[in-house]
Parts: structure tokens; C-alpha cells; sequence
């Protein structure tokens, strides 16, 4: 079980959490970078401060974008051949004004999805997030994939590392030249796949007997709830948002 | 009326060459307490295979006969509305878990969750159950993360929690010491003494024969014995099956053969042959 | 007969093992520094043993999973999604079955990775992929090629040979899978006789 902080966000409903989310992905797409990098950013961290957890959600964010908007800029300021205000000139290398705020706009959207995405789960635990998603009747299978899939990589990362070892063992060499290292490859993934699959036969009787296809509803260990501030603040949310987007469509209209 | 009745049954998996199992006919009745005993191989799995359902859907292949559930033909019915009436524990511990729960606790839960049964409900058996098998001390324990023995009683525990009127149970005690093996079996007891349907496959004789009321013996594809444990377990004859007595009737037997005691039933449990002997010894 | 086609918990459950593949191929290539990503083995293994439908939702699970902590794998959601279609249908015709169908299978699977791939790269991406290959593609752009330019010749030299590894993996794997366990899966006849 993960143990962390709880602060106020993490007693959400998840599906409020959802709304939160789709509404500012909406709006980041309606609206240039000023909304994305200007509002919903700082919004995002805001929450982040009540999220128990603020520098490692932090940490998470950058390490998660550096790379990629670092490239965005770079390749939107080689591009930019507009004759735009010059901010910045050494040899050849000529920064403008528009390569930078093309580089905004290309990265406003993600910015903004990385930023609710990782506050969304860093502050839900996805076993809840599936059982609201069941409350509203998506069907179990779904959950099941997802949380099997969470206690899935794990497992076979460290089944790997153990074949891999194995391997090694017997003489078969993971460093070395390239080939070598290709050939190092099938060894440790073959028996891994074949050995998981061959598992699988078990897994599924041991799901039938558990009543897995059972019809009827289903029920849930975990008390998960949503409450009336969750209702008010999905319904504002939503009312927000839709207000904003009528008035830029008006606007854009006339 | 029969909780489960074979009629004629026949299977042979698809990529097979000969039938597994040839013409195959019994029937359980409620509360009666079933043990299959047969050499390895002779297909008591596949048999339990056949109660539960599971062929020929799951395990294709060629089966003919019926497998009647209290009355209605199984192959007519959805592998979940089977799970409401058929618990089944299978051999190898180590996989029978959901691979979505994080503790002993909520795994044991998953079958209630699935048949829907209400919250307060579910902590209330699962409770119950971790006491009856003594693993509350595993309650928080990730179910991926026990050692054989205990994977085995949680797994055990996960099916008898959810209650059903029958339950097959292929060797439950494998990966068990004594101590974990009778726990078990005074499980099972109390699962008779609520008058559930059990069907057990289990090696360790000393222990079917003091729990199991009546005994299938399967070799070459048929049933060759169905009766009475008392009449199965002293009759030699299931020796030549590749299977072994109980420790007390090997005992009568040689004292018999010996010419050192006569008994007039071959005792087969060890209050039997207490009540016989106690008049006899000094 | 028709009720074991219609049994499905065997390829639900294929599903998260897929995925796991997709991530610990992906994670071993990089642990071995191999020059291509083998990430997709999974999603074409469920496609082919399973169907495109199976396949299909591997591939979007996959990037939704991986874009819990990095946010720009999900829009190439709709890549890996094409690649289990694409697989299924191929292992449909029995392709994975001969030599000669997987190398078509290759083919097409490569197709669709640059006919879905690079416009997520360029229109959402501006041409970064977020990855190593981000390199190659601001060194084209800096020798004075187009952005689209850059970006399918980054893909043509990042992707080709990795798709053509990723089919004959699950080629050989499903070849040393039982045959009584290919026999619980959807697809189970283009395999077993």
C-alpha cells in the first residue's frame, strides 16, 4: 500500500479529480499559451501545495518535460524565419521573439496535461480511481487490466533481472560490443514472455472460481464515496468552464 | 436429489491421442464428504476439471456424457453462475491469486467483491476466515510475497470464503507440514459439519481415511472402486492400483497375516482400531 | 466449439502481460544500450494470439500506463493502438505462422508506425519525439531540412529496424509456446491444427 501524506486533495472523489482535469486539458486546447502557462500552470501548483507532496510532484513535472520542451524551443527557434523582434544574437545563432512564442504555444497543451495527469495521480490511488470509474459503471474487465497490468511490471522487471543474472551465469555476456549485447537480448526476454504466458492457464481459473464473470454488480472492499462538495465542485467546474468557452466563441463570432 | 451427478462421461484433450478418462458415472449428494484417489496421471485433476466446468470450455477437447449441478446440465451454464455453487482449490498455491490486491485481507475479499455481497458483509467472512485457518498474522501481507504453505491456506481460505454449497479440493496439504495438514483437514470437518459437498483429492491416505466418507478410486480411465472408506481402505485390493493403505490397515493386515490377530472388519482409522484393540492389550 | 471462441478471460488476461512485455522489452534495451526501442513486442504478441480488437487495447493501455509519469507517451497512444490492429489482422490471414507472412507483417506494421507516428511528432510534438532520437532530428533541422523532412528521416533510421525485430521476436515466441496453452487463445487455430 502506498504511504503517503494525505492532504485534502488525496479525499476527493477521483472522478471530481477527472473533471478537474478534462476541463483544463479543454481549455489549454481553446486558448493560446497565455491560458496554459499563465492560469492553469500556476493553478496546478497551487493544488500541488495542498497535495501533501509538493517537491516531489515538482520533481516529477520536470523531469518529465525538461528534455522534450528544451528540444520544442530549440527546434522552433532554427525554424523561425519570421523577421520578428531579434532577443538574443551571438555568431549565428538568432533568437526571436516569434520562435518563442511558437515554442510556447507548441508546448502549452502538454505542459498543461503533464502538470494535471501528475498531480491527478500523485494525489489518487489508482486502485480508488478504478472503483469510481466501476461506481459509474464501466465494467470490471477494465480495472482489472490496469491494476493487474501495475502488479505486472514490477513482477517481471524483477523476474528479469533474476534471468538476466541467470543468464550471465552460464556465460552468456549483457556488456561487450553491440552484437553481443543483441544476443544477450532474446535469452533474457524469451523465457520471460513464454513463462508468463504459460502461467496464465492458472490465473484464469483462479479468476473464474473467484466469480470474475459472475453477472451482477459488483461490490468493494474500499469505501470509496463521493460527497457533496464533490458534486459542487464537478458541477462548477464544468459550468466554468462552459461559460469560458461560450464567451470565446461569441467573441471569435462577432 | 444428487448436488452432482456424472453420467457416462468420456473426455480426451484435443491434442491427445487416447481418452483420458472412459465412461465415468457417479453421483454426490449433499453433505456427502468424496475423496478420488489414483495413481498420478490417472486424471483426477482432469476429473475435478470436468465438476467444475471447465472442460469442456476451458480445457477443449472431445468430452461426451453430462455433468449434472443439482439437476441441470453444467455445460448449459456461464462459467460465473457456476462460481456461486462450486468453490474450487487447485494444486499449485503459488497462482491462485487474483494479482490485483495488495493484501491477504483484500484478496481473500476479491471473490465476495465479484459476487457483489455487501461491504460490511465481506469484512465480517473475511475476518471469520482468517481466523478459522489461523493466518490473521498474514492479514496485511502482500498475497505474492508467502512462502508455500501460506499461499496455500490463503488461497483455500479465498474460495471457502465465498461460501459455495460445493467444493472441490485438489491436494490442499502439498506444500503443508502436519500441523498446517490438520488445520486444514479440521477446516474441512467444519465444512462437513455445515453440510457442504466436498470432493477432495489428496495422497495423504491417513488423513482421507480419517475424514472422508466415501472413496472413488480411478485407474485405467474408469472408476474401479466406489464405496465406503471403510471398505475401500481395508481391502488390498488398492494396492494393486498403484495406491497405498492407510498405516493402521497395513498394521491389521500383517498382524492378521501373521496369525498375531483376528479382526472382524479391518479397522482404518486409529479410533477403529483402538475400539478393537483396547479389549485385547495389556 | 463455438462456446470456447466465445471464452474471453484468457485474452483479457493476455492484456496486462502485453503490457508488461511492451515495458520490460522497452526497459531491457535500454539496460543493454540497444539501439532500438523494442517496446511494442506486446501489443503485436496479444494482436497476434488474441486479435486486433485485444491487440488494440494493449497498445492504448500501454501508453495510458507510461504516461501516468511521462504525460507525452499518450498521444502515441493512437501508434501502438494501430500496431495491435495492424498485428491482429495480419496474424488473421495466418501471417505469423510462415517466415514470408511475418516479413509482410513487418512491412506493414512499420507502415503504420510512420503513417501515425510522425504526424503525433510533428503537429502535436513540433517534431520532438522526447526521446534520444531528438538528436538526430535537430541535427537535420540544423543542416537546413524541413521539419517533416527531419522527422521521417529520423523515424525511417530509429524505426525500420526495430519493427522488423519486434515481429520476428513474437514469430519465434509463439513458435515455442505449448500448444495446449495456444489452444485457450482466440486465435488458436491459425496456430494449432
Amino acid at each position: 500500500m502506498l504511504d503517503r501524506k494525505k492532504g485534502p486533495l488525496s479525499k476527493l472523489y477521483p472522478l471530481t479529480k477527472v473533471v478537474f482535469l478534462m476541463c483544463a486539458v479543454v481549455l489549454s486546447l481553446a486558448f493560446d499559451w497565455k491560458v496554459g502557462y499563465l492560469v492553469i500552470v500556476p493553478l496546478t501548483l497551487i493544488l500541488a501545495l495542498f497535495s501533501g507532496n509538493f517537491f516531489g510532484f515538482l520533481k516529477k513535472f520536470i523531469g518529465a518535460l525538461l528534455l522534450f520542451v528544451i528540444f520544442v524551443f530549440l527546434f522552433k527557434i532554427m525554424l523561425d524565419k519570421s523577421d520578428s523582434q531579434i532577443l538574443f544574437q551571438w555568431q549565428f545563432v538568432i533568437i526571436r521573439i516569434q520562435g518563442l512564442i511558437d515554442g510556447l504555444n507548441q508546448t502549452s497543451v502538454l505542459v498543461v496535461m503533464a502538470a494535471v495527469v501528475l498531480l491527478f495521480f500523485e494525489t489518487t490511488e489508482v486502485e480508488d480511481l478504478m472503483i469510481s470509474l466501476q461506481q459509474k459503471n464501466v465494467s470490471h474487465v477494465v480495472s482489472y487490466i490496469i491494476l493487474s497490468t501495475l502488479q505486472m511490471i514490477p513482477d517481471m522487471i524483477k523476474r528479469s533481472k533474476v534471468i538476466m543474472q541467470a543468464q550471465q551465469a552460464r556465460g552468456i555476456e549483457t556488456e561487450g560490443n553491440m552484437i553481443l549485447r543483441l544476443r544477450a537480448f532474446f535469452p533474457s526476454l524469451g523465457p520471460l514472455i513464454i513463462s508468463s504466458i504459460s502461467e496464465l492457464e492458472d490465473r484464469a481459473i483462479t479468476l473464474e472460481v473467484r466469480g470474475f464473470s459472475a453477472s451482477g454488480k459488483k461490490t468493494f472492499l474500499k469505501d470509496i464515496r463521493s460527497r457533496n462538495i464533490d458534486r459542487i465542485l464537478s458541477v462548477a467546474m464544468v459550468l466554468i468552464t462552459i461559460s469560458i468557452l461560450g464567451w470565446r466563441i461569441f467573441v471569435w463570432l462577432f | 436429489m444428487a448436488v452432482l451427478e456424472l453420467r457416462n462421461v468420456t473426455f480426451k484433450y484435443q491434442l491427445a491421442k487416447e481418452n483420458i478418462l472412459e465412461d465415468i458415472s457417479f453421483s454426490i449428494e449433499k453433505g456427502e464428504f468424496v475423496a478420488l484417489v489414483g495413481k498420478n496421471g490417472v486424471g483426477k485433476t482432469t476429473l475435478c476439471s470436468i465438476m467444475r466446468g471447465l472442460i469442456p470450455t476451458f480445457h477443449t477437447g472431445t468430452m461426451s456424457g453430462q455433468v449434472l449441478l443439482n439437476g441441470s446440465d453444467i455445460s448449459e451454464m456461464s462459467m460465473g453462475d457456476i462460481a456461486l455453487h462450486i468453490g474450487f482449490v487447485f494444486q499449485n498455491p503459488f497462482v491462485q491469486v487474483s494479482g490485483v490486491k495488495q493484501t491477504v485481507f483484500e484478496e481473500i475479499a476479491y471473490g465476495l467483491e465479484n459476487l457483489g455481497v455487501e461491504r460490511s458483509e465481506i469484512i465480517r467472512r473475511v475476518d471469520e476466515m482468517l481466523n478459522q485457518l489461523n493466518i490473521n498474522h498474514l492479514r496485511f501481507k502482500h498475497p505474492m510475497q508467502l512462502s508455500g504453505g501460506q499461499s496455500q491456506r490463503v488461497a483455500l481460505a479465498s474460495v471457502l470464503v465465498m461460501d459455495p454449497e460445493i467444493l472441490i479440493i485438489d491436494e490442499p496439504t502439498s506444500q503443508l507440514d502436519p500441523q498446517g495438514t490438520e488445520e486444514v483437514f479440521e477446516t474441512i470437518r467444519l465444512l462437513k459439519d455445515r453440510k457442504k459437498t466436498i470432493i477432495l483429492v489428496e495422497h495423504k491416505i491417513d488423513w482421507v481415511a480419517e475424514y472422508a466418507d466415501r472413496i472413488i478410486v480411478i485407474d485405467q480411465k474408469q472408476i474401479v472402486k466406489d464405496a465406503p472408506a471403510q471398505a475401500v481402505f481395508s481391502d488390498p485390493m488398492l494396492l494393486s492400483t498403484g495406491n497405498n493403505l492407510p498405516q493402521v490397515a497395513l498394521l491389521a493386515l500383517k498382524l492378521m497375516k501373521s496369525g498375531k490377530a483376528v479382526f472382524d472388519e479391518i479397522p482404518t482409522t486409529l479410533e477403529d482400531a483402538y475400539q478393537q484393540l483396547k479389549g485385547r492389550v495389556r | 466449439m463455438s462456446k470456447a471462441a466465445k471464452y474471453s478471460t484468457m485474452a483479457i488476461l493476455l492484456i496486462p502481460i502485453g503490457i508488461a512485455i511492451n515495458y520490460v522489452g522497452g526497459q531491457l534495451a535500454l539496460i543493454l544500450r540497444l539501439p532500438v526501442f523494442i517496446d511494442v513486442i506486446g501489443t503485436i504478441l496479444v494482436g497476434a494470439l488474441a486479435g486486433p480488437l485485444f491487440g488494440a487495447i494493449t497498445g492504448l493501455v500501454t501508453n495510458l500506463i507510461l504516461g501516468i509519469t511521462a504525460p507525452t507517451w499518450i498521444p502515441y497512444a493512437i501508434v501502438n493502438v494501430a500496431i495491435g490492429i495492424v498485428a491482429g489482422l495480419c496474424a488473421q490471414k495466418g501471417w505469423f505462422k510462415t517466415f514470408k507472412g511475418a516479413l509482410i507483417t513487418s512491412v506493414l506494421i512499420w507502415l503504420i508506425t510512420q503513417l501515425t507516428a510522425n504526424p503525433v511528432t510533428v503537429y502535436l510534438f513540433g517534431g520532438v519525439t522526447g526521446s534520444g532520437s531528438s538528436f538526430i532530428t535537430s541535427f537535420l533541422i540544423a543542416t537546413g531540412q524541413s521539419l517533416w523532412q527531419s522527422v521521417i528521416t529520423t523515424a525511417l533510421i530509429t524505426e525500420t529496424v526495430d519493427k522488423f525485430i519486434s515481429v520476428f521476436i513474437v514469430f519465434f515466441i509463439i513458435k515455442a509456446i505449448p500448444a495446449r496453452t495456444l489452444l485457450k487463445f482466440p486465435l488458436a487455430k491459425y496456430y494449432v491444427e
